[in-house]
């Protein structure tokens, strides 16, 4: 790739930053407003130039830190990549004409922010600063939304407050061992460095949903309204995962024979709890919840198996299922809007909107990791990374619980296309629909042909060697 | 040109089918123009066999993933298989599924599934065949739920889907090793490997894990329950998938992977377990007497047959029966489905008058002979093959036994629908649904009744080209020649066939009767019933396993609700809005919190 000579690297971050300015700035002009049109029209076009200029970042592949705070590389890019794209169908599936549209742009603004610190983060207070950025709003977001979803509002944000204290409380303990917070960490051996590595997978640990901090998921992402559901699911979880990934490789590397066996645990109790509730539930959407649970356990094992290859994966299966889990809450959001929540009304489905019922479909194939569709690279991978890595049990109990998982896969794609009598035409909201589609095809098209996304996880995992 | 091209036509097809708008004559006129375009592509097929074709798909960090197509001698024989006899399903469905039904469905499920046995066919490499392995397994299950307002439709297919996926597992873990232990996915380099450095401990227990699935989608004992369970799906899916291709894809991979398996121990127990699964199926034709279900345990018997040659190393005979019994067995399921439609029953001993109509009568007795191994049509020289490679005085024996009882069951299955109605209005009605059956389900039936003697011709072409040139490949060298057709095996061989016929023939003369005195050896040779009741009770105890799991999730969360309304930490604000599982969270939270940091600091 030419660079031309007039944009030199550092400059592109500015403008970069500059539109994340623009983003927020105009998102808290039009707050309250009647404008929410035009709201949502500026908040697209900035998310969609954002998107623009990360990608023109990871063709020009820089790598190099701002004010000493800010650490950009393909992996930090690869991360505010996934999150733009992220917030941004998130956006375009919320927006509706009115007030609740408006603040959930913002709130969602912001969140994207905290997301960015995250990513691009080079210590551990940008990651705190980050999270906190990114759940108040989350929070805020459940709290303000049209139905009245108080309660799992008040349940995220206590718990996530613990999450947060636990996190902070590790963040004393490194600096009390290691003398600095910054995420280049030298080997510093002893036992309150040990503690934090514990505090501090709990800590992610419930942002990332991994068992035994996830029991708040399912009631969570139930009570939220679905749109909202969709971004905790979809993005902040993912979000955690990166401080988790982040954290562990980048400071507690050289504890990596302590954190490997946890990890090998949780990631196994995390896909056997997930895949086990899900198949008693009768609730699309807490169904969605538990299999979003096994899927982090999925995701996990690229982490427990520590290789570049892996690593890779996990970052492939991280993007994989934010697709697939906002196109599925796209059509659990539009199934909603109908009074329909339980498996059982989904039947017919394929009457009454052959198009929401088609996609879904693929979305579900491909959580099962059907061929051609980004669910099985992902799992390929992830899975193959596992026996590369010398650790096949794990690879095994990987594919036995994407076994289980086809069960109460199928129960819904059965419903669907189960015929009724009485079906009555049914006509999806045009940005629902662009958003299920979409995704849909991305599947699709990342399933058949995968080499680029896999490009780009590759150069993103080599960043942390 | 990459052969995986040649289904593309019908790719396209299957999109333009589901696309068109409206149920009509133009799905059904679709559905078999796509499914004849395979055919098209046969010459060119036949003249890559022999060449390996391979398409990167994706690589990561050094390692390479890569379709591949492998046209072997054999690959050629299975997509011409499902070429020529897709079309004659499709043309069958045409005027079978008239009734009660989505058209645009089936044709649609109808012809993927035939997309994915011809990519099978071609599979030259794991990846590609598993990808198609997965979408047979999926096609299958939805073909065997079509008619899903029939709950039994459902539980047939929710059974087919619970045991193929076994074999599913098995044969992801049984790549995985295989990946470890050479480093390819290939067919023909880890072959190679194996055939240089032997087979290693982990390399057996992966063959072993082939062989499971080999015999979950084979229907081999003990998983054969699932394709009588299987019948439940509409007649064309039955004599495509459940007679004709997909159960023989098991052992297709098992001809795939032989030189594998030649000269390990695990070849006395693929001989042992296709004995066991032939004789069970024998059984349970002899008394069954739903119309399909005898023949899905005839064509249980017969892929334990295939099994058992396997087993005993009879390669060439094992490819030809593999060859000649799909003609026969679509065929007696094509007149199976006219039989049905034209009594309105499912039940043998309710069915009337089937010579009725000559031309299905005499296309049926074609399929019946050829089952039998009646000369000259295509089954006798199977069956002669078979015997004639034959090891060792119990070897023979047992495909002697075979050939009696076979001919024993097919004929009593033809034998019984011939009695002429004892009411006239019912003759009458009988003899009038005969007449109505439509044109598109005759064709086929004649068509294939053709076959199956033409195709008898073709046993030196199956044996010196196609058998044969797998030697090159490091395939078993085909020494027996035309000695296996020697004229006192021909004598023996037409012999019990007509003394198993002539026996059903003195039983069944005067008509059916309920009560032959086989009380106990009817129970004994019906084992269907008992192995339903024990996959039952294997799957009642998931279900009770996973319904542990559940309530003590549930009990679990009622517990800390009454802790957590006692245990108020909260203000008063929260307390109203929780259920209290807000302290159960951070109670679990923290206890996994102080697991985590005794690890740690124990450690």
């Amino acid at each position: 790739m030419i660079i031309p000579s007039s944009l030199t690297q550092i400059p592109l971050f500015y403008y970069f930053a500059a539109l994340c300015a623009l983003l927020v700035v105009s998102n808290i002009r039009f707050v309250m407003g009647r404008h929410v049109r035009a709201q949502f029209a500026f908040s697209a076009l900035f998310q969609l130039l954002l998107i623009a200029i990360i990608g023109a970042m990871i063709l020009w592949n820089g790598s190099y830190t701002v004010l000493g705070l800010i650490a950009v590389s393909q992996f930090s890019l690869y991360f505010a990549l996934i999150f733009t794209i992220g917030t941004l169908l998130v956006n375009i599936l919320g927006y509706s004409r009115d007030a609740h549209y408006s603040s959930f742009a913002v709130l969602s603004s912001f969140a994207l922010m905290g997301m960015y610190l995250v990513a691009f983060s080079n210590s551990l207070v940008s990651i705190f600063i980050g999270l906190e950025l990114m759940s108040i709003p989350t929070i805020f977001a459940i709290l303000l939304s049209k139905k009245f979803a108080i309660e799992s509002g008040v349940k995220l944000f206590i718990l996530a407050s613990l999450a947060i204290a636990l996190f902070a409380f590790a963040m004393v303990l490194v600096y009390g061992a290691a003398g600095s917070v910054a995420l280049s960490n030298p080997a510093v051996v002893g036992s309150l460095m040990l503690i934090a590595l514990a505090l501090m997978i709990a800590a992610l640990g419930f942002e990332a949903a991994l068992f035994p901090f996830n029991l708040w998921v399912p009631d969570v992402y139930q009570g939220s309204t679905t749109y909202v559901t969709a971004m905790i699911g979809g993005i902040n979880k993912k979000v955690g995962f990166l401080a988790l990934i982040e954290v562990l490789f980048l400071l507690f590397f050289s504890y990596k024979t302590t954190f490997v066996p946890i990890l090998y645990v949780i990631a196994i109790a995390t896909m056997f709890y997930g895949n086990l509730a899900a198949l008693a539930q009768k609730n699309v959407k807490r169904l969605l919840a538990y299999s979003s649970i096994a899927q982090a356990g999925y995701i996990l094992i690229g982490i427990v198996v520590a290789t570049t290859y892996s690593l890779g994966a996990a970052f492939f299966q991280i993007f994989a299922h934010m697709l697939m889990f906002i196109g599925a809450l796209g059509v659990v959001l539009f199934m909603e809007s109908k009074n329909k929540n339980e498996i059982n009304e989904y039947i017919g489905l394929h009457k009454e909107s052959s198009i929401a019922a088609f996609c879904l479909a693929i979305i579900l194939l491909s959580f099962i990791g059907i061929p051609l569709t980004i669910g099985f690279i992902g799992k390929f991978l992830l899975f193959s990374s596992a026996v590369y890595g010398g650790l096949l049990p794990l690879a095994l109990i990987g594919i036995i619980n994407s076994i289980i998982s086809v069960y109460y896969y199928f129960k819904i794609i059965a419903a669907m296309y189960t015929n009724k009598v009485g079906a009555v035409h049914m006509k999806m909201s045009g940005n629902v629909l662009f958003v299920v589609v979409l995704c849909t095809l991305a599947i699709l098209a990342i399933g058949i042909y995968p080499n680029i996304l896999i490009g780009l996880v590759t150069s993103a995992a080599k960043i942390l060697g | 040109m990459f052969p995986l091209l040649y289904i593309a036509p019908l790719l396209v097809s299957i999109l333009l089918v589901a696309l068109l708008r409206r149920e009509s004559q133009l799905v059904k006129a679709a559905a078999l123009i796509g499914s004849l375009t395979p055919l098209l592509f046969i010459a060119m097929l036949m003249g890559q066999v022999g060449s390996v074709f391979s398409m990167n798909w994706f690589d990561v960090a050094g390692s390479h993933f890569a379709i591949t197509a492998n046209v072997m001698p054999i690959n050629f024989l299975l997509y011409l298989l499902v070429a020529i006899i897709a079309p004659l399903v499709v043309l069958y469905s045409a005027g079978f599924m008239n009734v009660l039904s989505d058209n645009k469905r089936f044709y649609v499920e109808l012809l993927s599934f035939e997309a994915a046995m011809l990519a099978f066919s071609l599979a030259g490499n794991f990846l590609l065949l598993f990808i198609a392995w997965e979408f047979l397994s999926v096609t299958s299950y939805l073909l065997i739920g079509f008619w899903n307002y029939k709950e039994s439709a459902i539980s047939a297919a929710r059974k087919t889907i619970t045991i193929i996926l076994l074999g599913d597992i098995a044969l992801l873990a049984a790549i995985a090793i295989f990946f470890v232990n050479f480093g390819t996915l290939d067919f023909n380099a880890i072959i190679a490997q194996a055939s240089t450095t032997g087979i290693n401990a982990g390399v057996l227990a992966a063959l072993t894990l082939v062989l499971i699935a080999i015999f979950t989608k084979s229907a081999q004992f003990p998983f054969q329950e699932w394709l009588s369970a299987a019948m439940e799906g509409p007649t064309p899916v039955s004599a495509f998938l459940h007679s004709s291709t997909m159960v023989k894809a098991g052992v297709f991979l098992l001809l795939v992977l032989y030189p594998m398996y030649s000269g390990t121990k695990l070849m006395p127990i693929i001989e042992i377990v296709g004995a066991i699964t032939a004789l069970i199926g024998i059984g349970n034709a002899i008394v069954g007497t739903h119309v399909k279900k005898v023949l899905a345990y005839s064509t249980v018997e017969e892929l334990g047959l295939m099994l058992f040659a396997i087993g005993i190393g009879a390669y060439a005979a094992a490819i030809y029966f593999f060859f000649a019994q799909t003609f026969y067995k679509a065929l007696l399921f094509f007149y199976a489905g006219s039989l049905m439609r034209a009594n309105q029953s499912e039940d043998i001993r309710e069915m009337r008058d089937s010579s009725r109509s000559r031309i299905l009568f005499i296309s049926a007795l074609f399929g019946v002979l050829a089952l039998a191994g009646f000369a000259p049509f295509n089954g006798f020289f199977a069956n002669m093959g078979l015997e004639g490679s034959a090891t060792n005085i119990y070897t023979y024996g047992f495909l002697l036994f075979v050939d009696i009882a076979v001919s024993l069951f097919i004929a009593r299955w033809f034998f019984i629908p011939l009695r002429s109605a004892t009411n006239r209005a019912i003759g009458g009605k009988i003899a009038m649904n005969y007449d109505l059956l439509p044109i598109a389900m005759k064709i086929p039936i004649v068509i294939l009744a053709l076959l199956c003697i033409v195709t008898s011709y073709f046993v030196g072409y199956i044996y010196f080209g196609i058998a044969s040139p797998m030697a090159k490949f490091g395939y078993p060298q085909i020494a027996q020649g035309a000695s296996n057709f020697a004229i006192g095996n021909a004598a023996i061989e037409t012999a019990l066939v007509l003394a198993g016929v002539a026996l059903i023939y003195l039983l069944y003369r005067k008509g059916y009767k309920e009560n032959v005195r086989f009380g106990l050896a009817k129970r004994i040779l019906g084992s269907g019933a008992f192995f339903n009741e024990l996959y039952s009770y294997a799957a009642n105890f998931a279900f009770y396993a996973a319904g542990a799991f559940e309530f003590v999730d549930s009990e679990l969360n009622g517990f800390f609700d009454y802790l957590g309304r006692d245990a108020t930490a909260f203000g008063s604000v929260v307390r109203n809005i929780e259920t209290g599982s807000v302290t159960l969270y951070a109670f679990v939270t923290i206890v996994g919190l102080a697991l985590l940091i005794a690890f740690v600091v124990i450690r």
